[in-house]
């Protein structure tokens, strides 16, 4: 596999090239929606609504606005989305998890 | 610097039970040995500098406790979880759907220890967890949670309240917290500068997003009856909230397909509103005027809260 092929096109905010293993602008993040894992590959400088927006779309997670959902890390902190990835330091393989909020309750 | 104050942490006397609810109705009920008998306070008796061990039969719960134990109102969600839940749907069906849901919870259990969550068991059809408070010292252990998933997923789960040593369900007075939230009620007729809640904010299965000048008020997820009925989770998601009378109109299938009542959605619950707001403790005095001076007596330990969540 030649290395262009390696290249991984990112189309959401803007859109940038992956490309190769120096690529020191993008993470992997593991974004565990409800239950199902899926890895996110995030440009550092996205903020992270991006990233929760591409967890929903690569889970096939529909039905429910995505002001119904926590962005937590594995510490159980909220997760503010206009912050960006660089902000939170977060590295490859970084576990973090979309849940649904309560709700109307009572 | 905390806001609020939540319900004071149950004592000694009323945590104290037996193996379960209905073995301590009997024993509480049953006459005393005639050697117990003959000692207003066995107790008492025993010789100074040795810890009494205090026998299961001597440890009896409070009237209301066991009256709610032995017979909730008719009806109530409480009586309804007493009855047996029956599997009618397909038990691999069930089983199947369980497993991955528990398949999760271990897969993630670090994850969820660490924010407070400890999974006692795990074997169809119920999930045990330990809801406890990680960020304070000393460590708090807030009530153990059984959540049944008999007939998953054509039914909801229930989720009862528990003691986590003997299992034995809560009745409300025994709550260290009603995990409460922020609500936005909307604004006042007689206001009407003050911007309103459209449909689009109260939309089904979603809390009215905040408005800004609209009032806010504290509601509580858990809900009940009467100080010794059993709590239940009032919450989407949960068979307690769906078979209540005040909720058939949110009917659980609307729900089925979204995550509600899943291991993630009801963890994420008790860790938003019942962990995540515990700040500290602070303990509760009574103040007695006795003979011209003040008799200070310690009446508990109350956990304080911190912002309530939305």
């Amino acid at each position: 596999m030649g290395r262009e092929e390696e290249f991984v096109m990112t189309v959401a905010n803007g859109g940038t090239a992956r490309g190769g293993e120096n690529d020191k602008n993008h993470v992997t993040l593991t974004v565990v929606v409800n239950t199902v894992p899926t890895a996110v590959e995030a440009n550092i400088h996205w903020k992270m609504r991006t990233v929760m927006e591409r967890a929903f779309e690569q889970s096939g997670t529909t039905g429910r606005d995505p002001s119904q959902w926590e962005f937590k890390d594995a510490n159980g902190a909220l997760i503010n989305l206009e912050r960006t990835v660089q902000s939170y330091g977060f590295t490859d393989g970084t576990t973090l998890f979309l849940t649904l909020a309560a709700g109307i309750s009572g | 610097v905390a806001e609020a104050v939540e319900t004071r942490v149950a004592s000694p006397t009323e945590a104290a039970n037996t193996e379960s609810g209905e073995a301590s109705v009997g024993d509480a009920q049953s006459p005393a040995p005639a050697s117990e008998q003959a000692s207003p306070s066995p107790i008492g008796a025993q010789p100074v500098g040795v810890s009494p061990v205090i026998p299961p039969e001597l440890i009896a719960l409070p009237e209301g406790v066991r009256h709610a134990i032995d017979a909730p109102t008719a009806g109530s969600p409480a009586a309804k979880r007493r009855g047996a839940r029956e599997q009618v749907v397909d038990p691999q069906v069930s089983y199947a759907k369980f497993d991955r849901e528990v398949e999760w919870l271990r897969r993630y259990e670090m994850a969820q220890r660490q924010r407070g969550l400890l999974l006692i068991e795990a074997a169809f059809p119920r999930v045990v967890i330990a809801v406890c408070v990680p960020q304070v010292r000393p460590y708090v252990l807030l009530f153990g949670v059984i959540i049944d998933y008999t007939n998953w997923d054509v039914e909801p789960p229930s989720v009862r309240l528990i003691d986590p040593f003997t299992f034995r369900p809560l009745v409300a007075r025994e709550l260290s917290t009603w995990m409460k939230r922020r609500v936005n009620v909307g604004a006042p007729d007689f206001t009407p500068a003050v911007p309103q809640v459209s449909d689009e904010q109260v939309a089904p299965g979603r809390a009215p997003a905040p408005v800004a000048g609209a009032p806010v008020q504290e509601s509580a997820i858990l809900q009940w009856s009467g100080p010794d009925d059993f709590p239940f989770l009032c919450l989407a998601g949960v068979l307690e909230y769906h078979e209540h009378p005040a909720h058939t109109g949110d009917s659980w299938w609307l729900h089925r397909t979204t995550g509600a009542g899943s291991l993630s959605h009801l963890l994420n619950v008790f860790h938003s509103y019942a962990i995540a707001p515990i700040t500290g403790f602070m303990p509760a005095f009574d103040f007695r005027p006795v003979n011209g001076a003040v008799q200070i007596e310690v009446r508990g330990v109350q956990l304080t809260v911190g912002q309530l969540p939305a």
